[in-house]
């Protein structure tokens, strides 16, 4: 074997030169390091989290941590492999796991979707929350599963939807190479490329972290954060057209014996209008009508045609808000 | 013994952000070059395997008492989750790890170039590093790893010294003798 004649050293043995350049490499870009950080600093963060949780408990006697640690350990039996939540539907494709080549699974309804798990969305696909709400994952966006209330997306576009009513201490927090979006009681939709993030925020207000600051952005707000440069804001219309693949994917509403009322505020935070009612009396109407049937599998926007055919009351669909008055 | 390292997790472990950075820093991208000099998989087989060491390695943190370097620590995570991946058949290694106390053999040696190597360039260099490898695989352990260490990962004499254990002028003595041993090695491969 001969090698490459780098310098006319190489007679004598290769010069530092040459060791290095025969040993050094470069393998990650700025957007693979980037996306281990994310990665890496996550764990991190759960980890001294843990720990300082746990200091606080060692000034206890030593039989009152120990019988804390058993209970915690017979609770979270495998704390590696907790689960995030449960897939519920997967439109025209499948959801590919595995962090390692040749060792892929799928995904499909009723399966535990575990932390530690790369997926990549063949197809549009739905998962309800442990920590509870939902996550749409559209097709071909890859995501990894970093703990139960935090995900990294590395690729495509996702749906957040943690409704009002949830713990106000829990931080669902979406990492992506460009900065973390933490939600603070909302609905999002996160975009990610190599070269752009886009968060869009639908319902209440997300907080975004990255390197160069941390900003917040409200319901009807637009971001579009570049890897470097500043943030663009835009205003954003919370319905229409462009949230049609989310509304695709909305989890079903089960109306047997439900009241009208809450069908009303569930198709209207589905479809991003406000509920307008017209007055006391379509209130009490709201209240009292019990809804009897099925609308499995039909859009938030069907469901309301074939609810509203199906009751006394007047429903019009506003540019920006549903209407309910009692017709006439 | 390696106090600074110890300290440093330490800090880590207590949720000291610039401590977390220092880490990052230092050896994330040395530890994509160890697995990249070990392996031939992708650019994200790469990346994936040094997210899923770190990640391992940072759950595990605690238990980390400094009676290696942290980065001896951390490539022997790397080490695993590597043969892990290689074992179910992910992919072929392109060489055997330095610090194996193997011969040499032709099928071990076959290294990537960086992109930015035009076609024949990349052939010269690849040839080049397989002399490299395999001259490096007939040396023993320490001088193979350190060469490894100030050729390949850019630690200084001091970082060297510090991660052996041993003093400065110590680890400048045993790299000169690596360096001749290379050279020796380099012109028996030569000649054979």
């Amino acid at each position: 074997m001969t090698a490459t004649p780098s310098d006319s050293s190489d007679r004598e043995g290769p010069s530092e030169r040459s060791l290095e350049l025969g040993l050094r490499r470069h393998p990650l870009t700025d957007a693979a390091r980037a996306r281990i950080r994310a990665a890496a600093e996550a764990e991190w963060r759960t980890v001294a989290r843990q720990r300082w949780t746990r200091s606080r408990w060692a000034g206890l006697a030593a039989g009152l941590a120990a019988l804390a640690l058993i209970t915690v350990a017979w609770l979270r039996p495998s704390a590696e492999a907790a689960v995030v939540g449960s897939v519920i539907r997967v439109d025209a494709g499948t959801l590919e796991t595995g962090s390692l080549p040749l060792l892929h699974g799928t995904l499909g309804p009723g399966n535990a979707l575990r932390t530690g798990e790369r997926v990549t969305a063949h197809g549009a696909a739905l998962v309800a929350l442990t920590t509870g709400g939902t996550l749409r994952i559209a097709r071909g966006t890859v995501i990894r599963t970093l703990d139960t209330d935090e995900i990294e997306l590395r690729n495509g576009q996702i749906y957040v939807d943690l409704p009002p009513t949830l713990p106000r201490e829990l931080h669902f927090t979406v990492r992506t190479a460009i900065g973390s979006i933490e939600h603070v009681g909302t609905q999002f939709e996160v975009t990610t490329g190599a070269r752009e993030l886009r968060v869009r925020v639908r319902e209440g207000q997300i907080r975004l972290r990255r390197p160069a600051g941390t900003e917040t952005a409200e319901a009807g707000t637009e971001l579009v954060v570049p890897q470097t440069g500043p943030i663009v804001r835009l205003p954003l219309k919370t319905f229409g057209r462009q949230w049609s693949w989310v509304e695709a994917l909305a989890p079903d509403f089960a109306i047997e014996n439900r009241r009208l009322a809450d069908f009303l505020d569930w198709a209207a935070r589905e479809t991003g209008r406000r509920l307008e009612i017209a007055d006391g009396h379509t209130r009490e109407v709201a209240d009292q009508t019990r809804l009897h049937g099925s609308i499995r599998g039909l859009t938030p926007m069907e469901a309301i045609d074939i609810v509203s055919s199906a009751t006394s009351l007047r429903f019009e669909l506003r540019n920006d808000a549903i209407r309910v008055s009692s017709g006439g | 013994m390696y106090e600074e390292d110890r300290k440093l997790v330490g800090r880590m472990l207590a949720g000291d952000q610039r401590a977390f950075d220092a880490f990052f820093c230092a050896y994330a991208d040395r530890l994509a070059a160890f697995a990249a000099r070990r392996s031939n998989l992708t650019a994200d087989g790469i990346e994936d395997l040094v997210q899923n060491s770190l990640i391992k390695a940072i759950r595990n943190l605690a238990t980390f008492r400094g009676e290696a370097a942290l980065f001896t620590w951390l490539c022997e995570i790397c080490r695993h989750e590597l043969a892990n991946v290689l074992r179910h058949g992910a992919r072929k290694p392109a060489h055997e790890s330095l610090d194996d106390d193997r011969s040499a053999s032709e099928e071990l040696l076959e290294l990537r170039a960086p992109a930015e190597y035009e076609p024949p360039h990349e052939l010269d260099l690849a040839t080049h590093r397989g002399a490299i490898a395999k001259t490096l695989n007939s040396l023993p352990e320490r001088y193979a790893r350190a060469l490894e260490w100030k050729y390949g990962d850019g630690f200084s004499v001091e970082e060297i010294a510090r991660m052996l254990g041993v003093t400065t002028v110590a680890a400048q003595s045993l790299l000169a003798r690596a360096r001749e041993a290379f050279k020796a090695g380099w012109h028996r491969e030569q000649t054979q």
